[in-house]
């Protein structure tokens, strides 16, 4: 199971060569994500029991470039899980073809110890709308 | 200790390896500016690829070159891989150092080495794939002579 959310790709998006800057492609996955966690009350569940997340890794494919004035379909859903890290596959889709594909890697941070925690079954739990399993 | 030191002390195997290159061939300085900050107030992780460009363009630029005019071709980015080694802040200087490798027939990788100079820690290790490409005729091309006489 993913998330999915549309935006629609402004001229602004872009850069000296007519098409989204690849930058710009980690904004827009960036927005899919916190759209996908808000919408599950991720952020709130997490910021209660002091936790944050940070990014400590980002892989991303770019398969063909996105103009102005497209509609963009972003899809979110959860990737492995380690000891200590979380990932999320995320794809940027123009009229149902893939155009980049991402692998973004999380570490949840304490707030309070500054260390990063081990990621156990209740914090997968609240990304069960994102998963598979 | 820096915050992301003691998650990398605690987490030492990060997802994505990325080859240094022998030596790096370029290097250029970058000054975190008020909009590079995220909520965090911290640099935001997408200005890491930003900084990568910019060092691209300046090497290019050294060369008298551009991602468009690259040696008769141009350049496209196929893929990225970011590691996230500590955090930036306003006004700490980045140098970003750029190597050369993994240079094949249409395609090679650039490597940034992103060092805070302020802070005196590692700050990212990045890696783009460029393929050469020609604009007009939509096609994937070789990689210049001159560009991989430079690599070597």
């Amino acid at each position: 199971m993913s998330h999915t959310c549309s935006k629609k790709v402004r001229g602004f998006h872009c850069d000296a060569y007519g098409h989204v800057n690849n930058a710009r492609y980690l904004e827009f996955l960036e927005e899919a994500r916190w759209t996908a966690f808000e919408e599950d009350k991720v952020v709130e569940a997490f910021d209660a029991i002091g936790l944050q997340f940070f990014v400590v890794n980002i892989t991303i494919r770019f398969k063909s470039p996105v103009l102005p004035e497209t509609t963009i379909d972003i899809t979110t859903s959860l990737g492995e899980t380690k000891r200590k890290t979380i990932s999320f596959i995320q794809e940027i889709h123009v009229d149902g073809n893939l155009s980049t594909s991402a692998e973004v890697t999380f570490v949840l941070f304490d707030k309070n110890t500054q260390r990063a925690v081990m990621i156990n079954e209740s914090h997968l739990a609240y990304f069960k709308n994102l998963s598979d399993a | 200790m820096n915050l992301i030191w003691r998650i990398l002390k605690i987490c030492p195997m990060p997802r994505v390896k990325i080859k240094e290159p022998s030596s790096y061939v370029h290097q250029c300085e970058i000054k975190v500016r008020v909009t590079d900050l995220n909520y965090g107030n911290h640099l935001a992780n997408e200005k890491v690829l930003m900084y990568a460009q910019e060092a691209r363009v300046d090497f290019l630029d050294a060369h008298k070159m551009s991602e468009i005019d690259f040696w008769g071709t141009s350049l496209i980015q196929g893929d990225a891989a970011i590691t996230y080694k500590s955090e930036g802040f306003l006004g700490d200087i980045i140098i970003v150092e750029l190597g050369i490798d993994d240079v094949s027939n249409s395609s090679f990788d650039f490597v940034y080495k992103m060092t805070n100079k302020t802070k005196n820690t590692v700050l990212a290790i990045v890696k783009t794939r460029m393929v050469c490409f020609d604009y007009e005729e939509r096609k994937v091309t070789s990689v210049p002579k001159k560009f991989k006489a430079l690599s070597k």
